[in-house]
């Protein structure tokens, strides 16, 4: 059973050129379009059955995905990472404190100490567990790159596949799983290695750090606690973490297919406007001229022999398609938004109401306090009186009111969305994807 | 968090307790009420306006793939094609994605049927535009301008293009109704269009159009969900001030072990 699944992973690997590489494009293609024909012919009573299981199954698969703990190997490394988080959040709540101007400023830097000692302890064992734990998966993917190279020797596989990196190693599932483990463990292990630095270096600097230099040191643990973070997942993945990119393959795929459909509604429309000569049909006419010259001189300057005129000729014409047209009118279309934000600004900041009055405020702060102008005509406000300096006033509004509407915003969107997916998930949404026999 | 923790079980699990809960007590016949929601009630308003002056209307369903949001977006399609339908008015939908113009094709015809005239769906009116952003972007504003449409309807995922699009239906005089989850195009519909959906009301709209128990009761679970979110919000204030200002030990304990919960 093993040794078929073994076999299977072999599959994943395209072959490597030659009658049996177009074999495999022409027969993919053949597979695909038939799978497709025979999802058409499924009698009408059945589809809405047929959709609904591999709705339900896809969700099960990112269900569990999401829900299982990471690999239980990493869990003694995570839980001392973990550790480390929750005694830096401490270290980041002293130093708030201070720099907020609580009276009782020595315990705090005391304590702040104290935590940095402790997540530092932390951290120096995560990154020796993770060395250790690194060793044996390095010697893991050794024998099963040997196992793989000795099955491609076996069945002839390196003269059929192109089953090799780069760097001359076997690229099928079980290699390019253990790859990932290790790349997350070393990057696991850099991240670990930049917030000891960046502790080391506050631990360093705090207990004489004037009240100027303390928002820089919180600076410092917050970005360790990001590194810290991140460590924990990059060593979290768990058993059905490897397949995650495959499944989403299989939704690229089904989407290759549809462009051919999206294709065919543009030239249905464009070839229907030029045929019955509507008004402006010749702007029908570019779109095809365009399609067919993008694709032909992108095909060119990839697949001419390089070096020859042909080539050259090739690639200059494609360089002026693209930057000089395509690229030119993408950013026309963006610059126009700058026109449209003044028409749209005039309409909005017309005083009709109380909120539209409070509104055109809060603007008018937001606005002068981010120019020099603004900056300038309260540049004299020292001391006490720092808060009412313009910039200051824009900031509150942006990093206060409107970030806290905005995530208002976002935790209601956040929980209808969680009840739509749930809702597509056990087929109780009412669409026309679910609601009737298709 | 690249998988769940314990916090995240008991949340997930009693917002999904919710809504399920919610949903099957509505079904059972338990009546919902849903509060009014103009920019809602608005569509009948452009669909009506459009019918009498002969004009199309056009629904954007954004820049978004196959995601919950474009679907919400179909699923609100659905309905303003019923409504359309009843008048026998046309709506041009121009999409930016191959895989969602083949749904959105087969959501419009099962709309138009379900009127029983499927005999009006135009083919045509449901069109692949362009993968990329102001491509997509140039379309729809030519599809505007050409067709002079008296309704335009933005509802999915919209990013730099949304001020675009909207200020040239507004130029064509078209009613215009927005709604997105991109909190940060919220402004740009807002300035614009004539109604604008905001926030969690995108997902409430298809409930409050169809008043579908099932819709309904997911609705009302939601905003369990939300007194139950709110109510941790509220410890976590408390907890992150007692912190910054008391030094006990034991205090300093449990608070860090509530907020260390949900950070990964």
């Amino acid at each position: 059973m093993f040794g078929f699944v073994y076999n299977l992973s072999f599959i994943a690997i395209v072959p490597k050129q030659g009658t049996s590489l177009w074999i495999f494009i022409i027969g993919s293609l053949i597979i695909g379009v038939l799978f497709l024909f025979l999802l058409t012919r499924v009698p009408n009573r059945y589809r809405k059955t047929l959709i609904i299981g591999v709705t339900f199954l896809a969700g099960w698969f990112y269900f569990l995905e999401f829900m299982i703990p990471g690999n239980r190997e990493a869990a003694p490394i995570r839980t001392q990472l973990k550790a480390a988080e929750q005694d830096l959040r401490k270290v980041d709540q002293d130093l708030s404190a201070v720099i907020i101007g609580a009276n009782n400023r020595s315990v705090r830097i005391t304590a702040a100490q104290r935590h940095i000692d402790f997540a530092l302890e932390d951290l120096r064992k995560a990154q020796s567990l993770i060395e250790s734990l690194k060793k044996p998966t390095e010697e893991r993917y050794q024998a099963e790159l040997k196992k793989s190279d000795s099955f491609a020797e076996k069945h002839k596989l390196d003269d059929k596949l192109s089953g090799r990196g780069e760097d001359g190693k076997i690229q099928n599932l079980q290699t390019k799983t253990l790859a990932k483990t290790i790349d997350g463990l070393s990057s696991a292990a850099g991240r670990t290695d930049n917030a000891i630095r960046l502790l080391q270096d506050v631990r360093a600097n705090i207990a004489g750090a004037s009240d100027k230099q303390i928002p820089e040191l919180r600076g410092a643990v917050l970005s360790a606690i990001t590194q810290t973070s991140f460590a924990q997942i990059e060593i979290s993945d768990n058993f059905l973490t490897p397949y995650k990119v495959p499944i989403s393959d299989i939704l690229q795929v089904i989407g290759a297919f549809t462009v051919g459909i999206g294709l065919y509604s543009l030239g249905s429309i464009h070839g229907k406007s030029i045929a019955k000569r509507r008004p402006g049909w010749y702007n029908s006419f570019a779109f095809f001229a365009a399609l067919v010259l993008m694709t032909l001189f992108a095909f060119f300057k990839e697949y001419l022999p390089a070096n020859t005129d042909g080539r050259i000729i090739s690639e200059s014409i494609y360089k002026i398609l693209f930057s000089g047209g395509l690229a030119a009118l993408q950013a026309t279309m963006f610059s126009l938004v700058a026109f449209y934000i003044v028409s749209a600004a005039y309409r909005a900041f017309r005083i009709k109401s109380s909120e539209a009055a409070l509104m055109m405020m809060a603007a008018f702060f937001v606005m002068i306090g981010v120019v020099t102008f603004g900056m300038w005509l309260t540049n004299g406000l020292s001391g006490s009186l720092t808060s009412l300096r313009l910039e200051n006033i824009q900031s509150w509004i942006m990093e206060v009111p409107n970030t806290a509407a905005q995530r208002g915003m976002m935790f209601g969107i956040g929980v209808g969305g969680l009840a739509m997916a749930l809702r597509l998930w056990l087929s109780l949404e009412r669409g026309s994807f679910f609601d009737k026999q298709l | 968090m690249q998988h769940a923790n314990l916090m995240v079980y008991l949340l997930e699990g009693i917002i999904v307790f919710f809504i399920l809960y919610k949903i099957f007590s509505a079904r059972a016949g338990r009546r919902l009420f849903i509060r009014r929601i103009p920019g809602l009630t608005a569509i009948d308003e452009a669909v009506g306006r459009a019918t009498e002056m002969g004009r199309p209307m056009m629904f954007s369903p954004g820049l978004g793939g196959i995601t919950v949001v474009t679907l919400q977006a179909l699923s609100i399609l659905g309905h303003i094609i019923s409504i359309a339908a009843r008048y026998r008015a046309r709506i041009i939908v121009p999409t930016s994605d191959p895989m969602l113009y083949t749904i959105a094709e087969e959501t419009v015809r099962d709309a138009y049927e379900s009127q029983g005239i499927g005999e009006i769906f135009n083919r045509d009116d449901i069109r692949f535009v362009s993968s990329d952003q102001f491509a997509y972007a140039s379309g729809v504003v030519g599809i505007l301008n050409r067709e002079k449409v008296a309704g335009a309807f933005y509802f999915g995922d919209f990013f730099a293009e949304s001020l675009i699009l909207a200020e040239n239906g507004q130029q064509v005089g078209a009613i215009q109704v927005a709604g997105t989850p991109q909190v940060m195009q919220i402004p740009f519909f807002i300035a614009a269009c004539d109604y604008t959906i905001i926030g969690d009301e995108y997902y409430a709209a298809s409930a409050y159009l169809s008043r579908e128990p099932t819709l309904l009761g997911s609705l009302v679970g939601q905003d369990y969900s939300k007194a139950v979110i709110l109510f941790l919000i509220i410890i976590g204030i408390v907890s992150a001030s007692f912190l910054a200002v008391s030094t006990a030990p034991f205090l300093e304990t449990i608070m860090l072990r509530f907020t260390g919960a949900f950070s990964g």
